[in-house]
């Protein structure tokens, strides 16, 4: 007691200043008191949580093994049911749902079956259809995951409704939920598709194409004229991918496209397929396309030159842009030696120079 | 006759839990480690038969694992190998470093009981 009424004494007689200060530092001692115990408070209850979730988590991995190699049926429902009775709580249901995922991704033949017919049996789809009607993005893309990972196909056409949200993550898991369960057949969102299709996305996509057994590719012309310009650039990779030979008449047409990168990867997917009939289409236009056009044709060149374009080639010697200079001198050195030897070596443009004493070198 | 040993070394609960049902129901003793760290231990006191590692791991991969085995321990235990999809370079490093075998996932435990028999018979 006495310590307190000296404290007392100490502050009531010390100058504002002081009194001001230890206040202070009695307010900051307050506000660190309660964050420490606000803090211990929160990890409890989060190592509470865990411990939780850990200890369903287990009980449901369990009962699945039970139910996977369970010999008698009556077992197999005893569990349905029991299982069938959590379900309806969120959390347990969540857990569950994670179980079976957990091991779906890692085991194949008729056990993989077996949990597929599990999910069905627990009436598991229709929380996860449920939720393709919610506004939070993240919760439709977890929807339609679950739905992908557990082969549910008969909810196809509400999926395809999404197939222009705004959200890109959506629009993602839309495309990978329908080539995944419904393979070339599942491209046919193309026709309806007005949003970006990333570059990224098409890359997923034509890998998980890669994996079909059946590679019967549809008709992929509709998509080369649509007015989507990331549709066109999709198949355009589709005709490069699976050497799609009969396109010709649809390259000829992109190269009037109005987009620069759609007409350019025509000339790259031209250059694949070594569709020569597309070299007069661009030579009669080649001043007007842009320099990564012209230099992308010039490397077609390179592997489908003929003798009569060399016209082409000695005009474009001395253009003023280096590489489409290189390439056409070194179209010229390859294909025309005397005349490339002919060459005046003593011209004043600096970078014909140095191609030229480069490859003479 | 006594059980034939085998270490487990595969951090998904499930999986591990799954294999152990079936691999007991096939009459071997199967002992489970979560992580490399674990699986070594293991093998260390259990001497098994055989190995089962996946590669990706917490602590100490698959890889590390097989090194460990082979050149520390200089043990000859045959060791299969779990691989995911796009894992090709690392099954390739697995045999380098004298993996015996290898299952890409998803796996079917049914022929990973008759690929065990094949190799501790």
């Amino acid at each position: 007691m006495n310590y307190i009424h000296a404290l007392e004494n100490y502050i009531n007689n010390s100058p504002l200043f002081i009194q001001v200060l230890w206040s202070f530092c009695f307010v900051l001692l307050f506000i660190f008191i309660l964050l420490v115990f606000l803090h211990s408070s929160l990890r409890g209850s989060l190592r509470k949580k865990e411990a939780i979730k850990k200890k369903y988590s287990e009980k449901y991995e369990t009962l699945l093994i039970q139910y996977l190699y369970s010999e008698e049926v009556s077992e197999q429902q005893k569990i349905v049911r029991l299982l069938n009775r959590d379900s309806g709580n969120n959390f347990k249901r969540n857990s569950i749902v994670n179980t079976l995922i957990k091991l779906k991704d890692e085991i194949s033949g008729e056990l993989e079956v077996a949990i597929l017919k599990l999910y069905d049996d627990l009436n598991l789809d229709t929380f996860a259809i449920s939720k393709l009607k919610s506004k939070n993005p993240f919760r439709m893309i977890n929807g339609i995951r679950q739905l992908n990972i557990f082969h549910v196909k008969s909810v196809h056409a509400k999926i395809l409704e999404h197939v222009n949200h705004e959200d890109r993550l959506v629009r993602k898991e839309v495309q990978l939920y329908l080539v995944k369960l419904f393979q070339f057949e599942g491209l046919f969102f193309l026709d309806k598709l007005e949003a970006p299709l990333s570059e990224w996305n098409q890359i997923q996509l034509l890998e998980i194409l890669k994996k079909f057994d059946n590679q019967d590719i549809p008709d992929v012309t509709a998509w080369l004229k649509s007015t989507n310009k990331f549709v066109v650039l999709f198949a355009l990779k589709l005709v490069r991918v699976y050497n799609l030979y009969e396109k010709e008449k649809s390259l000829i047409d992109l190269l009037s496209h109005e987009d620069q990168k759609v007409r350019l990867e025509t000339i790259i997917t031209a250059t694949h397929l070594q569709q020569l009939s597309i070299k007069s289409v661009i030579i009669s236009k080649f001043e007007d396309i842009s320099l990564e056009e012209q230099i992308a044709f010039l490397n077609f060149l390179k592997i489908a030159y003929e003798p009569a374009e060399v016209d082409f080639i000695h005009t474009h010697i001395y253009h003023t842009d280096f590489d489409i200079k290189r390439i056409a001198l070194d179209l010229l050195k390859s294909n025309h030696k005397e005349l490339y030897d002919s060459l005046d070596c003593n011209s004043e443009d600096k970078d014909f120079m140095k191609i030229l004493n480069f490859m003479n070198a | 006759m006594s059980k034939k040993k085998i270490v487990l070394a595969e951090d998904n609960s499930v999986l591990a839990l799954l294999l152990k049902f079936k691999l007991e129901k096939s009459g071997y003793d199967l002992q489970i480690a979560e992580d490399g760290k674990q699986a070594i231990e293991l093998i260390e006191s259990h001497q098994p038969d055989l190995i089962l590692t996946d590669i990706m791991m917490p602590y100490l991969s698959g890889l590390e694992l097989i090194s460990h085995v082979r050149n520390k321990l200089n043990l000859e235990t045959p060791i299969i190998v779990f691989s995911a999809a796009g894992q090709e370079e690392n099954v390739l490093s697995a045999f380098d470093l004298g993996a015996t075998d290898f299952m890409a996932k998803p796996i079917s435990p049914n022929e990973l009981v008759i690929r065990i028999k094949r190799l501790i018979r």
